[in-house]
C-alpha cells in the first residue's frame, strides 16, 4: 500500500504546479461535466465544437495586442455564437451550415494569426492543452467560470430543464428563453476559454460531451445524470493527470482517452440501455 | 361581453408567403371551438400567431380583450407531441411539474401547493401509476396525456390544443373527451386544433374552418351541414381518409 499511497502523493509533495494543475483539472472536469449533460440533450455538441474552434482568434488577437489571452477568446467565442444565430436568421442557410462556415473561417484565421507570429505562441498547446502551464491567473479565472456555471444551474435549474426540454411551450408560459439562450451561450464560451490551457480547445469538446453523454445513457433523470456526468468527468480528469504524469502523455489527449472508455463502457454494459443487455433482452 | 379570443384581420407569412390571410374571428368564452382544416390549411400557423410565437404579417390579436403577454398566465397551451424530444432524461411527474413553471416564480423551488396541483392534474389524467416513470418510455397515448396533464397544471382560463387526438389509442381519446367536457362545465374556454374527419366533433360547439383563409365560423352542426368541408377539403377527403389508416396501423405498432 505505502508504494500505491507514493505514487499517488508524489506529484503534488514535489511540485507546486501539479498541485495547481489537479485543482484546476478538477474544476475544469467538474464544469464541463455539468455543462455536457445540457449540450447533450439540447443537441447544441456541435456549438460547443463551433465555440471551441472560433476561440483561437482571440487569443492570437490578445497577445498581438498585449491582453490577457482569455478576453481575446471570450470575445471571439461569443462573437461567432452571435454571428452563426445571426446568418441563420438572416438567410436561407440551416443552422448546421452557419455553424460550419464561421467556425472554420475563425478557426482559419486563428491558425493565420498565430503562424504569422510563429514562435511566440504555442499553437500545439492551445490545441491540445499542457495542464503544466496553468497559472495561478488560469486557476482564478477557472474559478470564476465554475461558481457562474454552479450559481446559474442551482438557481435556473427548472426553467432550464423547461427551456431545454420544450422550448415554445416555456416560451408561452412567459418564460425569459432568450436569456436562457445567450446565458447558456456565455457560460458555454467561458468554459471553455477556462478550459483552454488544461485540455486544449480542441480536445475540450470531448470534455463537453463525452461525460453527459455517458451519463444520458445509464440512466433517465436529469440530476442522476449530472452527478454520473459529474463522477466520469472527473475521474477521467485526474487519472489522465497521472498517467500524463508518469508516462509523459499528452494530458488532454489522456483525459480524452480515458472519458471515452467510459463512454464505450456505458454503451456496451448499461444496465438499461446497453449493447449487451439490449440484445439479451430481445432473445 | 369580450371575446377569448378576438381575431381581426390576421395575416401570417411564412417564408414570404402568406400562410394564412385575413383571418377575422371571435371566439366566445366558455365554449369549445374546433380549428379545422386539411393538413398544411395554417391551424398550428393561427394558433402560434396568437401566442406570439411568429410574427403578425398584419392584424390585430386580443386574448380575453387584453395582449397576450398580458395574459400568459391564464393560457395553457397544449403543442403537438412531436414537436418535443422524448428521449430527455425526465420523469413523468417532473414534466408535469413544469406546468407550474411561471415568470413569477422561476427562481423558487415547488410550493407544497404546487405539488399538490401536479398530484391532482396526474391522477386526472390516469398518469398516477407511472408518474415515476421516464417520459422515453410511454405509449403515444400516455405522451399526450402528460401534455395534458401539464396544461391542467397551469390552472388556467383558456385552453389551446394542438392536435390532441394524433396517434392516440382510444383510451385516450375518451380521456382526452372527458377532459374537454370537465374543463367546459368549470367555465373553461377551449380551442382544439384538428384535421381529422371523425365521430368527436359531436362534442364541439363551434367549429371554425380553415383552408389558409377562413371558409366558415359558426356552430358545429351548421358549418358541417352547408357543404363547407367540401369546400375546405376538397380532393383532399380521399387522400386524408387514407391517411386515417396509416395512422390507425402505426398506433398499433406503438
Amino acid at each position: 500500500m505505502p508504494g500505491l499511497l507514493r505514487i499517488l502523493t508524489e506529484p503534488f509533495i514535489y511540485y507546486e504546479f501539479m498541485r495547481l494543475a489537479l485543482i484546476t483539472g478538477i474544476i475544469v472536469g467538474s464544469i464541463c461535466s455539468l455543462l455536457s449533460c445540457f449540450l447533450v440533450v439540447k443537441r447544441w455538441a456541435l456549438l460547443g465544437d463551433a465555440i471551441s474552434h472560433s476561440v483561437l482568434p482571440g487569443v492570437a488577437f490578445s497577445y498581438i495586442l498585449g491582453l490577457p489571452y482569455f478576453t481575446g477568446a471570450l470575445f471571439t467565442g461569443l462573437l461567432s455564437a452571435l454571428a452563426m444565430g445571426y446568418i441563420q436568421k438572416n438567410s436561407r442557410i440551416k443552422e448546421d451550415s452557419a455553424m460550419g462556415i464561421v467556425f472554420t473561417g475563425a478557426f482559419a484565421l486563428g491558425v493565420a494569426l498565430i503562424t504569422s507570429i510563429r514562435g511566440r505562441v504555442n499553437l500545439y498547446n492551445i490545441l491540445f492543452g499542457n495542464i503544466l502551464t496553468v497559472t495561478s491567473e488560469d486557476f482564478l479565472l477557472t474559478v470564476i467560470t465554475g461558481i457562474m456555471v454552479v450559481g446559474t444551474l442551482y438557481f435556473l435549474f427548472r426553467a432550464i430543464t423547461f427551456w431545454t426540454f420544450d422550448p415554445t411551450a416555456a416560451q408561452v408560459a412567459g418564460l425569459p428563453v432568450n436569456f436562457l439562450h445567450y446565458l447558456m451561450m456565455l457560460l458555454l464560451t467561458a468554459t471553455i476559454v477556462a478550459s483552454l490551457r488544461t485540455v486544449g480547445i480542441v480536445m475540450v469538446i470531448a470534455m463537453l460531451i463525452t461525460p453527459g453523454a455517458t451519463g444520458f445513457l445509464l440512466t433517465y433523470e436529469l440530476k442522476k445524470m449530472m452527478v454520473l456526468s459529474l463522477v466520469f468527468g472527473n475521474l477521467s480528469a485526474i487519472t489522465g493527470l497521472y498517467l500524463s504524469y508518469y508516462f509523459n502523455l499528452a494530458t488532454g489527449a489522456v483525459m480524452v482517452l480515458i472519458a471515452s472508455f467510459f463512454f464505450l463502457l456505458a454503451f456496451l454494459f448499461s444496465p438499461s440501455q446497453g449493447l449487451f443487455f439490449r440484445n439479451r433482452s430481445k432473445v | 361581453m369580450k371575446a377569448a379570443l378576438d381575431i381581426k384581420d390576421l395575416t401570417v407569412n411564412y417564408g414570404g408567403i402568406p400562410a394564412i390571410s385575413n383571418i377575422s374571428a371571435e371566439i366566445p368564452f366558455e365554449q369549445v371551438t374546433a380549428i379545422i382544416g386539411p393538413n398544411g390549411s395554417g391551424k398550428t400557423t393561427l394558433i402560434k400567431a396568437v401566442l406570439e410565437l411568429l410574427p403578425r404579417q398584419k392584424g390585430i390579436v386580443k386574448v380575453m380583450g387584453q395582449p397576450f403577454a398580458r395574459v400568459r398566465n391564464h393560457v395553457a397551451y397544449v403543442p403537438q407531441k412531436e414537436e418535443v424530444d422524448w428521449h430527455y432524461p425526465l420523469l413523468v411527474w417532473e414534466a408535469v411539474a413544469m406546468g407550474r413553471l411561471k415568470p413569477g416564480n422561476i427562481l423558487r423551488a415547488l410550493g407544497s401547493n404546487d405539488v399538490e396541483i401536479v398530484e391532482e392534474s396526474l391522477a386526472k389524467m390516469g398518469l398516477t401509476a407511472i408518474a415515476n416513470r421516464p417520459i422515453g418510455q410511454l405509449s403515444g397515448g400516455q405522451k399526450q396525456r402528460v401534455f395534458l396533464a401539464r396544461a391542467l397544471a397551469r390552472r388556467a382560463d383558456l385552453y389551446l390544443l394542438d392536435e390532441p387526438f394524433n396517434g392516440v389509442d382510444a383510451t385516450t381519446e375518451k380521456i382526452i373527451m372527458e377532459y374537454i367536457q370537465a374543463l367546459r362545465k368549470q367555465g373553461k374556454t377551449i380551442i382544439i386544433v384538428h384535421h381529422k374527419l371523425n365521430e368527436v366533433y359531436s362534442s364541439f360547439d363551434l367549429t371554425l374552418l380553415l383552408n389558409r383563409e377562413l371558409i366558415a365560423f359558426g356552430p358545429t352542426l351548421e358549418v358541417f351541414k352547408n357543404g363547407f368541408i367540401q369546400e375546405a377539403y376538397r380532393e383532399k377527403l380521399e387522400q386524408n381518409s387514407e391517411e386515417r389508416v396509416e395512422k390507425g396501423e402505426k398506433c398499433l405498432a406503438y
